[in-house]
């Protein structure tokens, strides 16, 4: 085994501690307010997976979004901890959460090792490590897996489409390489509306290139040969079929389904935002900004904003300067610079739709997930093309500060916030012992009323 | 080297076309025909009430009666609920006459009537007199002796 390979074994590995150490110490997870009901709802026997599946009036509080592939998942999920259970192990993970994660882990790995060759072994494993052990990854408690599954989809396309540009003169197809990113891009809208908005994304880069390259200076200046332009058609067709085919399924596969399984339309006010949203820069900036600050402080408020600001301003220097040494680097500028505009937009129209997303006990959670999949693959594409042993010792040392406030965070103080999911977290312990011992009375027990219902539906599916 | 322009259009239509596609979903704003809730949005309302306790937040026990004395079985949940509140915030008002409502729905008259006393008793103020006397109004005939079941 050579050197790299074995840096990449152990890195997956190092992140399946993580993972695990992560799950011992939420003690079997707390059952999530929303997921007393999606547990029972996953579990009711009595109708087929798929009329469950593609009845968005119980999985999503009537606001349809059109990601059944997460409702599938999460279907798998409630079942298995039923089934965890009924054989005296009661927790409330999410089996896909923890699998998705140590995916993410291996598909960067798998590239990082492949396509980075100027990358220290070190420095991409701290990539990857730093991505596990952030707090957006590590929720591994059973609510929905939409968020998890963009965040995959997000890495598979990073690095599916590096590789495509890396060997864009090469006369092979690398079909593995193309079957991997179809089926991320087609794949992610059914995933999450996050995962539409990243297939729509991809097909815009492509726009945006394939215009650019249209012009023969460009093509001259970048060597761009004429096998690099059918790649460049294909990706651009293949993004372009996702968008397509994922508003195609929005607006009539999914209604239809949804209309032929339980009898109604749905409603499309959740998903209907409105042009307002695309302006909401105070919020989206606040959540991305803070978000970045918390992934590598874990402060909060100012201080996190603070942080996320100037690694902002540190990165467009970064940037600036490698443009101007090297003008040919300017496309991975571009790239760069389109994708944090991307996420910026995505975090305008997120927060305009949920403003509570930006409160405390919820902005760092799954919501920045994909977008950290993707500044993953950021950070290596601006290591890969600083060439430089300083810049990577620098990169090196701020992902170990991430790690090392991820390690340390129960001990950095911040001022006191109102967690909305404190009830649930403090009743859980009696909600495992109530579906573990048939003898206790759920109803003596102080317990939110849903997850009175969670223990009498439990108990309910046991008898059968 | 000449413009390609198989390119050119190939970029300009991906590039109008997606904005296009993503007009087009977020121009539906139809309602839909389905319900707009189900049982699990009942039970999330009460939910909100246990979080209200959970705060020590008394005065939602009014509401969180109105929903959970018509789907208690034997009252044991709503008792639970009422001793916990009881516990965090003191024998107030709000604790005594949500007693006095669970016991009217068991039926106990004696209990009721005492209960509703001694929430008469344990007001702090005329504005929380008023809010105890609206809750009692319901139960009239519960709180007045000799008058009819």
């Amino acid at each position: 085994m050579d050197r790299r390979r074995f840096w990449s074994i152990g890195t997956i590995l190092v992140a399946a501690l993580i993972v695990v150490l992560s799950a011992i110490g939420d003690a079997g997870g707390y059952v999530h307010m929303e997921s007393t009901a999606f547990l029972r709802v996953y579990n009711d026997t009595s109708r087929p997976v798929w009329k469950i599946v593609c009845d968005p009036l119980v999985t999503d509080w009537n606001a349809y979004q059109a990601r059944e592939l997460s409702y599938l998942v999460d279907c798998l999920d409630a079942r298995l901890i039923y089934a965890c259970a009924r054989h005296g192990m009661v927790h409330f993970y999410s089996l896909s959460a923890m699998a998705i994660l140590l995916l993410c882990v291996s598909i960067q790995q798998y590239f990082l090792e492949r396509d980075f060759p100027k990358l220290p072994p070190y420095l991409c494993s701290l990539f990857s490590l730093a991505f596990a052990a952030a707090p957006s990854c590590r929720g591994f408690v059973f609510f929905r897996s939409a968020k998890p599954l963009t965040a995959l989809a997000a890495t598979a396309v990073s690095f599916a489409a590096w590789r495509l540009f890396l060997r864009r003169e090469r006369k092979s197809a690398g079909r593995m390489t193309w079957i991997l990113l179809g089926s991320a891009l087609f794949l992610a809208p059914l995933a999450d509306r996050q995962g539409a908005f990243l297939t729509a994304c991809f097909a815009g880069f492509c726009g945006v290139a394939l215009t650019a390259a249209a012009f023969g200076a460009v093509r001259k200046r970048f060597d761009i040969t004429d096998c690099a332009m059918r790649k460049l058609y294909a990706a651009g067709m293949l993004g372009g079929g996702a968008v397509l085919f994922g508003a195609v399924y929005n607006m009539r596969i999914a209604p239809a389904l949804i209309r032929a399984f339980n009898g109604y339309d749905p409603s499309f006010e959740y998903q209907n935002i409105g042009g307002g949203g695309i302006f909401n820069f105070v919020d989206g900036g606040l959540f991305l900004l803070d978000n970045l600050g918390f992934f590598f402080l874990h402060a909060y408020n100012a201080v996190a904003f603070t942080g996320g600001l100037l690694f902002l301003i540190v990165w467009i220097w970064f940037w600036a300067v490698r443009v101007r040494k090297e003008p040919r680097q300017a496309p991975a500028a571009l790239l760069s610079a389109g994708c944090v505009a991307a996420m910026l937009l995505c975090a305008n129209l997120m927060s305009f739709r949920h403003p509570l997303m930006l409160r405390n006990d919820v902005l760092h959670g799954a919501y920045f997930m994909p977008m950290l999949a993707v500044l993953v693959f950021l950070a290596a594409l601006a290591a890969e093309c600083a060439k430089s042993k300083r810049f990577d010792r620098v990169l090196a040392g701020v992902l170990i500060l991430s790690l090392a406030t991820a390690a340390l965070e129960p001990y950095i103080p911040h001022a006191p916030f109102e967690d909305h999911q404190k009830l649930f977290k403090d009743t859980s312990p009696l909600v495992r012992k109530a579906m573990k011992d048939s003898s206790l009375d759920p109803n003596r027990l102080p317990i939110p009323y849903s997850s009175l219902k969670l223990v009498e539906h439990f108990r309910s599916t046991q008898k059968r | 080297m000449k413009t390609d322009r198989h390119a050119l259009i190939g970029g300009i239509v991906l590039l109008t076309a997606i904005p296009a596609l993503l007009l087009w979903q977020s121009s539906n704003s139809s309602k839909g025909t389905g319900p707009g809730y189900s049982k699990y949005n009942v039970d999330q309302f009460v939910n909100t009430h246990n979080i209200y306790f959970h705060k020590g937040e008394a005065a939602a026990l009014d509401i969180f009666c109105d929903y959970a004395l018509d789907r208690d079985r034997n009252y044991a949940y709503t008792a639970t609920w009422i001793e916990y509140v009881a516990a965090k915030c003191g024998e107030c008002a709000d604790v005594h006459a949500a007693r006095g409502r669970m016991y009217a729905a068991m039926g106990n008259r004696e209990m009721t009537r005492r209960e509703f006393e001694a929430a008469r008793a344990a007001v702090r103020d005329e504005e929380e007199l008023q809010r105890m006397e609206k809750i009692m109004e319901r139960y009239g005939k519960w709180t007045d002796a000799g008058s009819g079941q």
